[in-house]
């Protein structure tokens, strides 16, 4: 009996760093030299297998980088599980970006959600302004996964998904907990996407 | 064929005949290559003057053999300087640029001209509007407005000067008076219209709605429809010109009324699909996405149900891409296909049964009168005025507040002219809307012959929370 799991993920960031490419690599395995800017949100599905059989399904919300998309983005972290906060490492205000996102998930998201902090473009590395060791200490300070990724090469993007996979079933009693507390939250009904009757984080029982 | 539409758009623009326009812009292909003349009519871009009239430069269309001869001169008589181009870069530039470089993904291989060169004039053109009118904010999304503005006005390798100074003001005058709600600072204005469109689905359509609304409380997903007026999302070039021949003939609401057709009119697709996956996200993503759409124009006579063989898109004009799936909407080569001059008449159809001023639509008490979607059309503000708006959010958008509100509230109207339906009224519509939502629900969850116990959890919540809002209500009307 392997068990099934279904989980919220995130992708926030600055505009054009890469984040429906990052998508798009590990849904699709493509990649695209030019990728249309995303209006307000786009919605993917993708399902990981663990070694142990153990099957993670992640519901993926790409959001809008412009600053101007941002007022949108508790709708969509509000009851994720996981976030992964991309940044350009060609482009040092980007880390900024990035970190002022962990910052407001620190403060609003479940306290219980898996941030990773994810340096983009790493096929780029002859015009790198953030160095691999300030990001590392930045998210080992503040607790955060940590990885350099490639959506053009496809270097290291199965493997970010991957290391969430694991670590999502790890905390998914306390999320399976707070979904079922958080399924009908005050006030939030015009805004609450995450309304499947699997809340997230919730095991869904075996078919078999 | 498409050279007598051309001459009858032609002659209706001469006339100012709008409401021949809308008539025309109904069939199959628009406006065809007459839309470098309706377009610039219909945006008032040759004079600022504020009524829609005759362009003044008489075009002969008794002679028209090409479209290209009419258009002399097109803004000799304007009486609107060209914009002025202020060195001081808008704030928004670096976000352009990004934007920019990485437009045109839509239209493969449309056009000779080269991407690149397609790229810098979009960033140009975007540049010199907000450089005059600097009160604008720049916005994703109207990059993409913008461009079809270009590869329908100037198309060609080196456009000639007239033709970039029309397009320029074409730019100017769509902004100002289409596109401006969403220039401000906010997103507010969007959410505001957002609430409308879900008031107009739940008018057309309560169960639906209902079902749709218990995956996503608002419309977010015709969120980048909206906002572009379709440009970002419709993925040929003919197709989203036809819809702006439709859409520019008419009041700038009518996009909402565009919007709620287009999810009305997949509504077989979207039960079935919801039937076969049993995924809340699979609605968010079927209704983000387009069916594919085709114009009639190009089918042959049983194109309805051609289904397995989606019929492409070409039409009169000569270089038409192939239909490609776009790449953001993956599930919709599943849809069936659409056709375009059919989801135009079921909006028209909708905007007659369900216009602007209908109570259950709250357009009023939701957007303010500086709203474009409110604001009288051909508008009446100075472009000057136009730009002046976008820094007053609280007169285009007045509430949104309404959240907590029950949703069926709307369902039985506003206190009107027409007087104040009875309770007994009201609640033979909350059982109806009861019967029916439950009978839709069962419907949706016993069609593969079984229920799941998430199944159950669902409809037992949308039950939950009909029967609450029903009892909230009747606990107030008492």
């Amino acid at each position: 009996m392997s068990k099934q799991f279904q989980f919220k993920l995130v992708l926030l960031g600055e505009s054009a760093v890469g984040k429906s490419s990052l998508v798009l690599r590990f849904v699709k395995d493509q990649f695209d030299d030019y990728r249309e800017s995303t209006i307000g949100a786009a919605f993917l599905t993708q399902t990981v297998q663990l070694e142990d059989g153990t099957t993670v399904k992640f519901e993926i919300w790409d959001t809008a980088g412009q600053e101007r998309y941002k007022s949108l983005a508790p709708m969509y972290y509000r009851s994720a599980a996981c976030a992964i906060c991309v940044y350009d490492i060609t482009q040092s205000a980007s880390l900024e970006k990035a970190k002022s996102w962990i910052r407001e998930l620190q403060r609003q998201a479940d306290p219980s959600i898996v941030i990773a902090l994810c340096g983009n473009k790493s096929d780029l590395a002859a015009r790198r302004q953030v160095s691999q060791e300030e990001a590392q200490k930045f998210a080992e300070e503040e607790g955060l996964m940590w990885c350099e990724t490639s959506a053009k090469t496809g270097e290291g993007v199965n493997e970010i998904f991957d290391r969430i996979a694991h670590k999502l079933p790890e905390v998914a009693p306390l999320q399976a907990q707070r979904g079922t507390a958080a399924a009908k939250p005050a006030g939030a009904r015009s805004v609450d996407l995450n309304k499947g009757p699997a809340g997230p984080g919730t095991p869904e029982s075996c078919n078999c | 064929m498409a050279t007598e539409i051309q001459a009858k758009v032609i002659s209706a623009v001469n006339e100012g005949d709008i409401s021949r326009l809308r008539e025309l812009s109904l069939l199959p292909g628009g406006f065809g290559d007459a839309r470098t003349v309706a377009w610039p009519y219909l945006l008032q871009a040759r004079s600022s003057s504020s009524t829609l009239t005759p362009a003044p430069e008489a075009i002969a269309s008794s002679s028209t053999t090409t479209v290209a001869s009419t258009i002399t001169s097109p803004i000799a008589s304007s009486s609107s300087p060209p914009l002025s181009y202020d060195d001081e870069p808008h704030q928004d530039e670096s976000q352009i640029k990004l934007d920019t470089d990485r437009s045109f993904v839509l239209y493969p291989s449309l056009h000779d001209t080269k991407k690149d060169l397609l790229k810098s004039r979009l960033n140009r053109l975007i540049t010199r509007v907000l450089r005059k009118r600097r009160k604008l904010a720049y916005v994703q999304g109207y990059h993409d407005v913008l461009a079809v503005l270009q590869l329908t006005l100037c198309p060609g390798q080196e456009p000639s000067e007239e033709d970039e100074m029309m397009l320029e003001r074409c730019a100017e005058r769509i902004s100002l008076f289409r596109f401006r709600d969403a220039m401000g600072r906010g997103l507010e204005p969007l959410l505001g219209l957002l609430r409308v469109l879900r008031r107009l689905l739940r008018l057309a359509d309560p169960a639906y709605a209902a079902l749709i609304e218990q995956t996503t409380p608002l419309p977010y997903y015709a969120l980048s429809n909206l906002l572009t007026l379709f440009a970002h999302d419709v993925p040929t070039l003919p197709l989203i010109q036809h819809i702006w021949d439709f859409l520019l003939s008419r009041e700038p609401v009518w996009v909402v009324y565009l919007c709620a057709a287009l999810i009305l009119e997949r509504k077989e697709e979207l039960l079935q699909r919801v039937r076969e996956d049993g995924d809340e996200g699979v609605l968010y993503v079927l209704l983000s996405g387009l069916p594919p759409l085709v114009d009639s124009d190009s089918l042959p006579c049983s194109s309805e149900s051609d289904d397995d063989n989606p019929p492409l898109t070409p039409s009169s004009s000569a270089s038409l891409p192939p239909y490609t799936p776009g790449s953001s909407s993956s599930l919709t080569p599943r849809s069936p296909p659409l056709l375009l001059p059919h989801l135009l008449h079921r909006t028209e159809a909708l905007y007659v049964t369900f216009p602007p001023s209908h109570p259950g639509l709250k357009l009023e008490d939701t957007l303010g009168p500086a709203s474009v979607h409110r604001a009288p059309w051909p508008p009446e503000l100075t472009e000057d005025e136009a730009e002046v708006v976008v820094t007053r959010p609280s007169d285009i958008v007045l509430s949104l507040d309404e959240d907590e509100e029950p949703a069926l509230e709307e369902l039985k109207g506003a206190p009107s002219s027409k007087g104040r339906r009875t309770r007994e009224q009201e609640m033979r519509t909350l059982m109806a809307v009861l019967v029916v939502g439950a009978g839709v629900m069962i419907a949706i969850y016993t069609a593969e012959g079984g229920m799941r116990a998430v199944d159950w959890l669902g409809l037992a919540r949308v039950a939950v929370g009909v029967v609450r809002e029903g009892a909230g209500r009747l606990a107030r009307g008492a």
